[in-house]
């Protein structure tokens, strides 16, 4: 089970958590019951550059596609390949398993603009994606 | 918003909503892959009370509609179910319909709810020399959908003779002191039944079929709006706003077969018959993803590799039975010969085989 206090959550519903130098992310248990019925995830290749904020994959579902922003800016330096074999797995595990790919931050306090577990709950709360 | 007579129900099961049409209609309640499962497998029950009752009664009821729609209506006889397209007078599809002759002097246009405004207004604005009555009842009527393999079985507890209906028929079944037309039609490529009856009694239907549908031992879920749409695109139909619109004709969008040339005059008969003599510039293929990859959607592109823009697609989604995406558009004259494109989605590309429709078939 995954300690959400330790995650970083993005107001476009990614998740991101720091190990091992890296940056791991993922789309939130509300998002994936937002989106449903997942279908197909498009996911960044490795070695690609972003900024904080870009797009840089789609999750599709049955009736819509929705983007997934970076929520750090980086290099991607891996992708979670089991997610384009068993797309479900973002909707069983989307903290754990579920996870999408790896940035390697170029600067990791980028991360403390993200919102704390507590303060991302008070936004789905009140909005849908 | 208008809202159906089952919406408290839709509600307490949690259905997740969205506009359609001017109403609040169910898109899904838990999974659109799993109520299209429930369909393909067993039996879904489907809430399209938005869709629109127009009664065309009187002496020339039949003969009226023969005018109006491409089908022949007066010689199916009494109790038939006859898919018909109303053009208008550029040989456009004001909406595609379906007619249950209820008797000669009483036919039930079950109509799009986008629809049930221009169907009206274009039905009213022509019976002027025919002897009919029209009426639109849209806001008294509700429809309950139940669809697939186990549909008869479950329907039949309702009252024995819906299973005397036969495929594309319609009968009037007393069911606790209302009349329910009972019609063998959908939208899902399986068997099933539209059953239309008044507001009132529509909330005790579903509760009756909700009730009966698990004990019959399969697959059994309410269905939205979401699970209508990926069944229909399986089976090949047509929607309104999609394959069908004021500026594609009955031919374009595949469907010839609706149209009766028989009949000594109907609406934009001489329109249709110049088309069909100078041929297509355009008609409606299926499309299947060679692989897993971006979902088509209405408006995207059809490519060819050379990346020449040969076509649009006007529904796209991901098969539940398949497993893969599938989409029908058109395809401009010069590339009808060609089976392998590309669908561009905002650049988003997703290779692609042209398929005989429809993707699904029982």
């Amino acid at each position: 089970m995954v300690d959400r206090s330790k995650l970083k959550f993005a107001k476009t519903h990614e998740w991101a958590r720091l190990e091992n130098g890296a940056v791991i992310v993922g789309i939130t248990d509300f998002a994936q019951q937002e989106i449903r019925d997942i279908v197909y995830v498009e996911l960044p290749k490795t070695g690609r550059e972003v900024k904080q904020g870009e797009p840089l994959g789609v999750i599709e579902s049955v009736k819509a596609a929705f983007e997934i922003y970076a929520p750090v800016s980086g290099r991607v330096v891996a992708v979670n390949d089991h997610i384009s074999q068993d797309v479900t797995k973002i909707h069983k595990d989307p903290f754990g398993e579920g996870w999408l790919f790896k940035i390697e931050a170029s600067s990791p306090a980028q991360l403390e603009t993200l919102m704390n577990e507590a303060d991302y709950q008070k936004i789905t709360a009140e909005s849908h994606r | 918003m208008k809202h159906t007579a089952l919406y408290e129900i839709h509600r307490a099961l949690g259905a997740k909503f969205a506009p359609f049409a001017g109403f609040e209609m169910p898109i899904v309640y838990k999974s659109i892959l799993d109520e299209h499962r429930a369909v393909r497998a067993g039996a879904g029950i489907f809430d399209v009370s938005h869709m629109g009752q127009i009664f065309v009664a009187g002496p020339d009821s039949c003969k009226f509609l023969d005018y109006l729609l491409t089908n022949d209506i007066s010689a199916p006889p009494i109790g038939s179910a006859i898919y018909a397209h109303m053009p208008n007078d550029r040989g456009g599809v004001i909406d595609d319909l379906i007619v249950y002759k209820l008797s000669e002097r009483n036919n039930l246009l079950v109509v799009n709810a986008s629809r049930i405004d221009a169907d009206w207004e274009w039905i009213k604005k022509h019976a002027e020399g025919f002897t009919v009555e029209i009426s639109d009842e849209s806001p008294h009527y509700g429809i309950v959908a139940i669809q697939g393999p186990l549909a008869l079985k479950i329907s039949a507890q309702l009252h024995p003779k819906i299973s005397e209906i036969q495929k594309m028929k319609v009968s009037v079944i007393p069911w606790k002191s209302h009349d329910i037309i009972a019609a063998r039609t959908g939208y899902t490529g399986e068997d099933g039944f539209e059953l239309i009856a008044e507001n009132e009694i529509i909330a005790p239907l579903w509760q009756e079929i909700a009730r009966l549908g698990p004990t019959c031992a399969g697959a059994f879920s309410p269905c939205g709006l979401g699970a209508r749409d990926t069944l229909r695109l399986e089976a090949g139909f047509p929607l309104w706003g999609h394959e069908l619109s004021e500026d594609i004709t009955s031919l374009e969008s595949g469907y010839s077969w609706v149209i009766n040339w028989n009949k000594p005059s109907f609406k934009s008969k001489n329109i249709l018959e110049r088309q069909k003599q100078a041929g297509l510039s355009r008609k409606i293929f299926g499309f299947a993803g060679a692989s897993a990859g971006p979902v088509p959607r209405q408006g995207s592109l059809i490519l060819t590799k050379s990346a020449q823009k040969a076509g649009i697609i006007t529904s796209g989604s991901f098969s539940p039975t398949l497993g893969k995406p599938i989409a029908m558009g058109f395809v401009d004259k010069a590339y009808w010969n060609e089976t392998n494109f590309i669908l561009d989605t905002g650049g988003r590309q997703l290779q692609a085989q042209t398929v005989k429709l429809p993707f699904y078939n029982k």
